[in-house]
């Protein structure tokens, strides 16, 4: 009995074939490109890690998310949900005492077990940097201006990056003085840019001006304006200090040339817990989620134990490769026919054509070899005899049978 | 300027949607006229309407196919998702809650309790909440007849009135959450076509 599981791949899963290929493989290789061009260096780490790596992290992916299996000792692994946690272990293991910063990319894939038939990918490829063991505006403008350049160099055309700062929203939460709970539903609700729901969160604090200010914030969404009107809101030294430093940033962006790629958005607060600093996150025309995201994360590599400031950021390429323009298919152009004892001059021949547009014929009948040239839609058959001689032939292409 | 898309959901929230959009001064006659269309396009307005079902309203903004989409707070709390909620339209007002027969104790049972409804990540995520563990039926039609009929001892469900519960013999216990009609906008489009969005939304707020 033929077992159906057996042909068909799983839920989420997919295979990439030819164009598709190609348009993610240049983009991987223009940003690894770029990255070493700027100074970071390749790592790869396991598709597998243990379960325990990812919960000491504290990155924010749900447990039902990442696939998970044992090991032979029953240990729990799970393929990688995330990179920034493997490399913030690479970096607290193996290179806690190397000289900082350190510049670290990669380009590999990430694994989540979305829910089922949403037409979710259930693995990503990520292109990211982490620049760490450095701290202050420096280090966020070079992790910045590099994501810019990257969005840039992967040929989207139409792009922008809004950054945010968590530690405004920390302090005005902290103004608030509400509970736990409360405190992850006003983030929530933040995050979701609801309105409705926050106001009737916060409405038990609205004798505080921390609360009008919160609710003010889901809507400082957009150009540099914003951080005018942010100004007004921070109040308290914490918070004038982010609004501040948001401007600092902007004004060295406007300096680099960089000002049309940034906006801002102070009610990005997702994975509050996680960053520690600046965050943004990337949009592109013809994406309906975040192509790139980043921000600041001081205390990951603390959490297996080496203390270090971190920023990086990753680019979904799944995301990515769908913005990108098509461009046309690589066709096959020139079939060599050749004589015995002639591969070695029909490989030389093949190699001189640019790559995909020159085929050999596995045939030995010539007309084998014309009639596979004029079902490839090629214009031209090489042939090269036992003696060495090449000499052409025009399959003669008509248009029916392209 | 581009067109933005709106998936709407079908019947009743989307009669009372139209109702507002024309409050807010959009024209959306070619949405009240028969038709067997599944994508309207607004005269005066740059906005493409398609009608769907509400699980669908989610999937297609989710994935930005649509920039917005009006969908009830019911079928967002079961189906979850990464959206902006940006508005609440206030109509299709009611609640979910938690009801069985009058006079039975459901709290008072040593053994787990097992509940009907066509909720069952907002029931799960209910008594999850109060440490609870509870078997879940899912049924998808006339839920009350689950108590009456001995399958479940309480039942999750939308009450609007409660008059459906009262005839047949049930009674609320405790309110879940409220629920209405919401705004929701696809993540990106809001920051990549900000200034048409925050228009919609801005008339659409003055008006409800």
């Amino acid at each position: 009995m033929k077992k159906p599981y057996a042909i068909n791949i799983p839920n989420g899963a997919k295979d990439y074939l030819f164009e598709e290929c190609r348009i993610r493989r240049e983009i991987e290789r223009s940003l690894s490109e770029l990255f070493e061009r700027r100074g970071y260096s390749e790592v790869i780490v396991p598709s597998m890690e243990y379960y325990d790596t990812f919960l000491q992290s504290g990155i924010n992916v749900p447990e039902e998310e990442m696939y998970k299996m044992t090991d032979r000792d029953g240990r729990i692994l799970v393929l990688r949900p995330d990179l920034t946690t493997p490399i913030a272990r690479v970096y607290a293991t193996k290179l806690r005492n190397a000289v900082r910063p350190q510049r670290l990319y990669y380009v590999q894939n990430v694994f989540r077990s979305g829910i089922l038939l949403k037409g979710k990918d259930v693995e990503i490829t990520q292109a990211g940097i982490e620049l760490i063991g450095a701290n202050g505006i420096k280090s966020d403008l070079e992790v910045l201006t590099l994501a810019v350049e990257a969005l840039k160099t992967s040929g989207i055309k139409s792009f922008h990056i809004e950054i945010g700062h968590s530690g405004l929203f920390l302090a005005l939460l902290g103004q608030l003085g509400c509970g736990d709970e409360t405190a992850e539903e006003i983030r929530r609700c933040t995050e979701q840019k609801n309105y409705a729901a926050l106001s009737d969160l916060i409405e038990p604090y609205s004798g505080l001006s921390a609360a009008s200010s919160l609710k003010k914030l889901i809507e400082l969404f957009g150009g540099e304006e914003i951080l005018d009107e942010a100004g007004k809101l921070a109040e308290g030294a914490k918070a004038n200090l982010c609004v501040d430093y948001l401007r600092e940033l902007y004004d060295e962006l406007i300096a680099a040339g960089l000002a049309e790629y940034v906006r801002f958005d102070l009610g990005l607060v997702n994975e509050i817990n996680y960053y520690t600093g600046i965050v943004f996150n990337g949009y592109a025309e013809g994406a309906g989620e975040p192509v790139l995201t980043g921000g600041r994360y001081d205390g990951l590599t603390a959490s297996f134990g080496a203390e270090s400031p971190a920023t990086g950021f990753g680019i979904n390429i799944n995301a990515v490769s769908k913005c990108v323009p098509a461009r046309p298919p690589v066709k096959p152009d020139t079939i060599i026919h050749y004589g015995k004892g002639r591969i070695g001059a029909a490989i030389e021949l093949q190699m001189k054509h640019a790559p995909g547009s020159c085929e050999l014929s596995p045939y030995d009948d010539i007309e084998e070899t014309v009639a596979l040239a004029r079902k490839r839609g090629a214009r031209l058959v090489l042939v090269i005899d036992d003696g060495g001689n090449i000499s052409r032939i025009n399959p003669g292409i008509t248009e029916s049978s392209l | 300027m581009n067109r933005m898309k709106i998936a709407l959901t079908k019947g009743r929230l989307e009669n009372k949607s139209i109702e507002l959009f024309e409050k807010a001064g959009i024209d959306c006659s070619p949405l009240k006229q028969e038709s067997r269309k599944l994508v309207h396009e607004l005269p005066d307005y740059p906005l493409d309407v398609l009608l769907v079902k509400a699980q669908d309203v989610i999937t297609y903004v989710e994935h930005g196919i649509c920039d917005l989409g009006v969908v009830g707070k019911d079928t967002i709390l079961e189906q979850g998702g990464s959206f902006y909620e940006v508005l609440d339209l206030g109509f299709g007002s009611c609640r979910f809650a938690l009801a069985a027969k009058e006079g039975d104790d459901v709290f008072g049972k040593l053994r787990d309790l097992r509940i009907a409804t066509k909720y069952p990540n907002v029931a799960k995520s209910f008594f999850d909440r109060k440490g609870l563990n509870v078997e879940i039926i899912r049924l998808e039609s006339s839920v009350e007849l689950a108590p009456i009929l001995g399958l479940a001892d309480a039942i999750v469900d939308i009450v609007e009135t409660g008059t459906t519960l009262r005839e047949n013999g049930l009674v609320p216990i405790e309110d879940i959450a409220k629920l209405s009609a919401r705004l929701i906008v696809n993540i990106a489009a809001m920051k990549i076509n900000r200034g048409q969005i925050v228009d919609f939304v801005e008339r659409c707020r003055g008006k409800i």
